[in-house]
């Protein structure tokens, strides 16, 4: 059946609805039911119009602010360009609808699509539903078309899916933990029953059963404890309490009592520069003793000869403490140093054979170092042994940074409510306390953004977020969709190319980078793009 | 002299422990600390042998988490050398580890728990007590049990 596509004026108030007398369609469908037309801005949803051939004839408030665009932009465009190219499939469906052609879609059923905003590259996942418009004899003449962002929904389903993998993960790692443990809590037990026995029968001096039995208790004891703060390290219930602590004097007494336990022909000394004697660093000194401990019994336990050093540098201008622990040893195999600070390294490798420790004490050594805010690597030297390095903050967060979190996390659940202006505010206070906040200033650059305002203080603030955290992929994307909103293709395509770098499987930024493209009229790359957007989002 | 046995077991008490028990009921005790010293000890007994003798020993003792060569290893190569040689693993990992390793080997081997007592050890030895067999064969005639080394369980060996 003919369609009179005629073109729609509107009036300078964008916003108007159609009335019968301009709108051919609505007037040929009401002459045959005698409807009332569709006031679409009474309606609560965001919903439009189409015509026969799937251009838009109307649409509402809600859609144009849904699809970021004036109603201008948006009438007379075809469905097809306001959906994202993975959707196609179910425009084609509608499109076969309207054409009279049976298809397997009926009214009412939802469908999802992800939309494409016309003012910048976002993608919005949203669901359709749509009602078919008859003329009285058997032809469709239109169709009304609803639309519902599940932004939100899809937010909490991501959220969910994150959350069941860490527990998978975590289950994973706490029954490869009971195992290792379980061996490791079994083997001293064996030469202290033998030892007992043994010595019961007469058939070994008591000095050498009770020497036996000491050790291997000893060992037991140690293993115990270190299990338990494995488990408190991994439930996140190990609690620090700082303190000020002249680190220089604590790090002196430690080399002395290790010292004074010493049976190998080695020196151990502990150096620091003179006028740092008085040095105070906020610290939990029990945890920091048994840190210091654990790296010097062991440069003690692979050092036959030579020195270990213990040597404390300050840097107050950028609140840190180095301290290195330096052995003349047999340094450390590169099999294990990239898993040197893991849950029991050094009983995985069966050529160890000096590995009588209990396996865990670089774990915690590590997990004490971090709870510290500080940071712990290692490394053979070029000469021989091995060099710890510990750097901790000489003092620890303020009470304006932990504040500046409180408020970061308040605007952050507001965001998850929609309620992006008041969730601005929040992040603009705690920006205030903690120039630094690794998040806030991200959190303030997509509300700034999902609003459509304020675009280049929107750039402004993902050029921080990545000043702070330049590894962040998920900045440089939203950098990229904030320039190309500020019309600077040229730089928007480098920051989507730096976040793919910086993550390859980035489903996001494939999209905008394969959009832009498009729109720069590579039309091969920016499809193989869309393509590799699709391969990562199914991975 | 009973018979001969081989040791391998990295932890010196411990060894040491098997040593003393064993000896104290007339075994001839040899004790290596690691897989591959456990094979070239075991190789040139066999070479060294009288004729007559089949230069198996009579029993050998692997821990299962030996250095440079593990249990599984060290069996192999015995059980090229000696299809028969009795062979009892000793660990603290858990049963279904060791029983997973094990499927491969083409004879059965032994398999105890530690920590176990030095009397439960010498019944084992002297047969008085079984435990459970594992390796190839074992398979679908092989008792699901659990053997976490809880003593005085009489498991049903299949020969």
């Amino acid at each position: 059946m003919d369609t009179i596509h005629t073109k729609i004026q509107l009036s300078a108030e964008s916003n108007k609805c159609i009335t019968i007398n301009e709108d051919p369609i609505a007037h040929r469908m009401n002459k045959e039911r005698g409807h009332h037309s569709l006031k679409y801005d009474d309606i609560p949803v965001p919903c439009c119009r189409v015509d026969d051939k799937g251009f838009i004839v109307d649409c509402n408030k809600l859609f144009t602010d849904l699809l970021g665009a004036s109603p201008n932009e948006l009438i007379e465009t075809s469905l097809i360009d306001l959906v994202d190219t993975s959707s196609y499939s179910v425009i084609e469906k509608i499109l076969a609808a309207l054409r009279g052609e049976s298809t397997p879609f009926t009214n009412h059923d939802q469908e999802n699509i992800l939309l494409k905003r016309r003012d910048c590259s976002f993608t919005l996942p949203a669901t359709l539903t749509l009602k078919l418009i008859q003329d009285g004899v058997g032809g469709t003449v239109a169709c009304n078309i609803a639309i519902l962002d599940q932004t939100l929904t899809h937010r909490k389903i991501e959220q969910a899916e994150k959350d069941r993998d860490e527990l998978i993960r975590k289950e994973k790692l706490k029954d490869e933990f009971i195992a290792v443990a379980s061996h490791e809590l079994r083997t001293p037990i064996q030469p202290m029953l033998g030892y007992a026995l043994l010595a019961k029968k007469k058939m070994v001096s008591e000095e050498k059963a009770w020497d036996g039995v000491l050790t291997e208790a000893r060992r037991l004891q140690q293993l115990v404890n270190d299990i338990l703060d494995v488990s408190r390290i991994d439930s996140v219930n190990l609690k620090y309490n700082f303190t000020k602590e002249k680190i220089n004097s604590l790090l002196t007494s430690i080399a002395d009592a290790v010292r004074m336990e010493l049976n190998k022909d080695i020196t151990l000394s502990a150096q620091y520069n003179q006028d740092e004697a008085g040095l105070e660093v906020e610290l939990d000194r029990s945890r920091i003793t048994q840190v210091i401990n654990n790296l010097l019994t062991n440069a003690v336990k692979f050092t036959e000869k030579g020195s270990i050093t213990v040597q404390s540098k300050a840097f107050p201008a950028e609140n840190k403490i180095e301290i290195r622990i330096s052995d003349t040893g047999k340094g450390i195999s590169y099999d294990l140093l990239p898993h040197l600070f893991e849950k029991f390294a050094t009983k995985g490798h069966s050529n160890v054979q000096n590995n009588k420790g209990t396996g865990l004490g670089l774990y915690i050594t590590s997990a004490i170092v971090r709870g510290h805010n500080g940071e712990i690597s290692a490394f053979n030297n070029e000469h021989g042994g091995a060099t710890f390095l510990i750097t901790l903050p000489i003092t620890q967060t303020t009470q304006d940074a932990s504040d500046a979190e409180a408020l970061n996390v308040k605007g952050m659940n507001l965001v998850s409510n929609q309620d992006l202006r008041a969730a601005l505010e929040y992040f603009d206070q705690a920006i205030k306390l903690n120039p630094n906040h690794p998040k806030a200033w991200y959190n303030m650059g997509m509300c700034l953004m999902k609003l459509g305002e304020a675009k280049e203080e929107a750039s402004r603030c993902f050029e921080k977020a990545i000043e702070i955290n330049p590894l962040d992929a998920e900045s440089w994307n939203n950098k990229g969709a904030i320039l190309e909103m500020l019309d600077n293709n040229k730089d928007a395509l480098k920051c989507y190319e730096r976040s793919l770098e910086l993550k390859p499987g980035y489903s996001r930024a494939w999209q905008n980078k394969g959009g832009l493209l498009q729109k720069m009229g590579n039309k091969k790359a920016a499809k193989e793009c869309f393509r590799k957007a699709v391969e990562s989002s199914l991975k | 002299m009973k018979g001969r046995i081989l040791i391998a077991e990295d932890h010196e008490s411990i060894a040491e422990t098997y040593k003393l028990i064993l000896e104290a009921q007339d075994y001839e005790v040899t004790v290596t600390s690691n897989g591959q010293e456990c094979i070239e000890t075991f190789d040139q007994h066999m070479s060294s042998k009288e004729n007559g003798d089949s230069g198996c020993y009579n029993l050998v003792i692997l821990d299962y988490h030996l250095p440079l060569r593990d249990a599984i290893d060290v069996s192999k190569h015995i059980f090229s050398k000696c299809p028969d040689q009795r062979i009892l693993i000793a660990s603290s990992y858990p049963a279904e580890v060791i029983r997973k390793s094990a499927e491969n080997l083409v004879n059965e081997v032994e398999l105890l728990i530690k920590p176990f007592d030095l009397e439960y050890l010498v019944d084992v030895v002297a047969g008085r007590k079984s435990v459970e067999t594992i390796g190839r064969g074992h398979g679908e005639n092989r008792q699901e049990g659990k053997n976490d080394g809880r003593q005085g369980v009489k498991l049903q060996v299949n020969k």
